[in-house]
This record gives C-alpha cells, structure tokens and sequence, in this order.
C-alpha cells in the first residue's frame, strides 16, 4: 500500500552514518540493500504509545533517528532525475517477515520500504546528499549527545 | 654448494589509516585491488591535509565514503566503492545547488579539488 505524501519514516542512523561535524546523517546512513531502503512509520509506531527509541534494539542500539517526509524522498528522487540519475521509485507499507528480523517482528505492521522499481542498481549519490541535507528532524545517535550536565 | 635461501615477498604495504585499512579488508567476496586501496589513501591524506575536519567512514555496502568541507565552504561528498569507481559531488549547501557531479573520476581529480 502507497504511503501518503505527508507521513513521516524514520531511518535510524548508525555512528559511522553521522557527520559530528554537521550535525546529519552521512550519505551511507540512506543505504540498505542496493534497490530498497528499510525505514519506520513514525505515526504507526507513536499511534501504539511506543517511542521510535525502542526500535532501537540489536544493531541499532544506540542510533539516531532522520525523519523524513514520503515526500522528501520523491524530491530527493526528482533531484537525483535533474541531475541525470532518474529511477522510478515507490514507498509503501511491506510488513512482510523478510524485510523485518526478529528482534523488530512485533512492529512488523509499521515497517516500510523505500524501492527502486526501475532505474539503477542502487540509489544514486545525488538522491542520498539531498537526504542527507533535507529532512524533517534528526537526532544524533547516542555516541554525539551532549554529556548530560551534573 | 650452493646455498639456497628463500626471500618472502614483501607483504602489500598497509595504510597508516585505519579506516582505509578496513575498507582495504574488503566485505564478504568484494575486497578492493591494491591500486583502490592505493588511491583510497592518497584521498584520505589528502582530505587529512586540506579540508577542514574531514570525515571518512566505510559504508554498510563497504565503499569508503568521504564527507569534506573545503576550505571555500563548500561540502564535497565522494565514495569510492571496492571496484574503484570513484563518484564526487561538490554541493552549495547555502544555495542548496550541487555545483559539480563526476559519476566516475579518479583520486588525482579529486584532490585537485581540495584545493
């Protein structure tokens, strides 16, 4: 199922995805496999009385958080078609088990893929900075927080 | 009687980077020429030496991926996956305009734009 333009996914960002110089994701924090981006519906999660903080479980301990709109992500599209790497993409609702390990089964209902439906082997470069650079909100992951003052 | 000695070769010279040390150790069967870990450290030393606090990381798929500010302001992104090929894209991040995109360039390209 399509997702709205106005919904909000999460895509938990890892230590080594995040730019302490900037203060945002790095480009690789918007790879996954080659053609799918695996991300969390923000709206789903919260609707539940969860936190997107506890989805942070095996790998992702300890990650940030980059919010994007589903429309973010199709300008982030258009952008990478301007500048000559155009691909047709979808964002929808895949709750099926083998985009969703284990330790995530019990949010299955809330999990999206980002999908590169034709075009390139994976998502360009240009597609990943506007990501990178454009967004509704981040978080650091824990690593780059501010000490906690005494 | 001749003596018969056996020399080892030399083994490759490693970088005094750790992270270009772990993108040189590859990813499952994906492990990149010497000539890619070669370029990958002249990149990295480079940006060392030229860019302000720059940021250089390997990427889940294993590409080395650089995040530079150059001393003009601008932010250059590059990655340069296991097979060498080398994408740059020089961004205007106060304009929101990518002032220049090389989808396939190599290290010495590269560094001539630290400068």
């Amino acid at each position: 199922m399509p997702l709205p333009n106005d919904d909000i996914l999460c895509r938990f960002i890892r230590d080594n995805d995040w730019s302490a110089r900037d203060n945002r994701p790095k480009t690789g924090a918007f790879k996954y496999k080659n053609r799918e981006l695996s991300v969390w519906h923000k709206e789903r999660i919260e609707s539940k009385g969860v936190d997107l903080k506890q989805l942070r479980l095996a790998e992702l301990s300890g990650s940030g958080q980059a919010l994007h709109s589903v429309e973010q992500y199709f300008e982030a599209r258009q952008v990478a078609e301007e500048n000559g790497d155009g691909f047709e993409m979808r964002v929808e609702f895949r709750p099926e088990d083998e985009y969703v390990s284990e330790a995530w089964r019990q949010w299955r209902y809330a999990h999206a893929q980002v999908e590169i439906v034709e075009g390139p082997e994976k998502f360009p470069l240009v597609f990943r900075a506007y990501l990178a650079r454009r967004y509704q909100s981040v978080i650091p992951p824990d690593k780059y927080l501010p000490e906690p003052s005494a | 009687m001749v003596n018969l000695t056996y020399d080892p070769p030399a083994p490759p010279k490693r970088s005094e980077s750790p992270v270009v040390e772990e993108f040189a150790d590859g990813l499952d069967n994906a492990r990149p020429s010497p000539e890619t870990v070669g370029a990958a450290s002249r990149i990295a030393e480079a940006a060392c030496a030229k860019t302000v606090q720059p940021e250089i990381s390997v990427d889940i798929d294993g590409a080395l991926s650089f995040d530079l500010r150059l001393a003009n302001g601008l932010l250059l992104i590059a990655e340069l996956d296991a097979d060498g090929t080398l994408e740059v894209l020089l961004i205007d991040d106060e304009r929101d305009e990518i002032i220049k995109r090389l989808p396939d360039t190599d290290d010495a390209t590269l560094i001539a734009l630290f400068e």
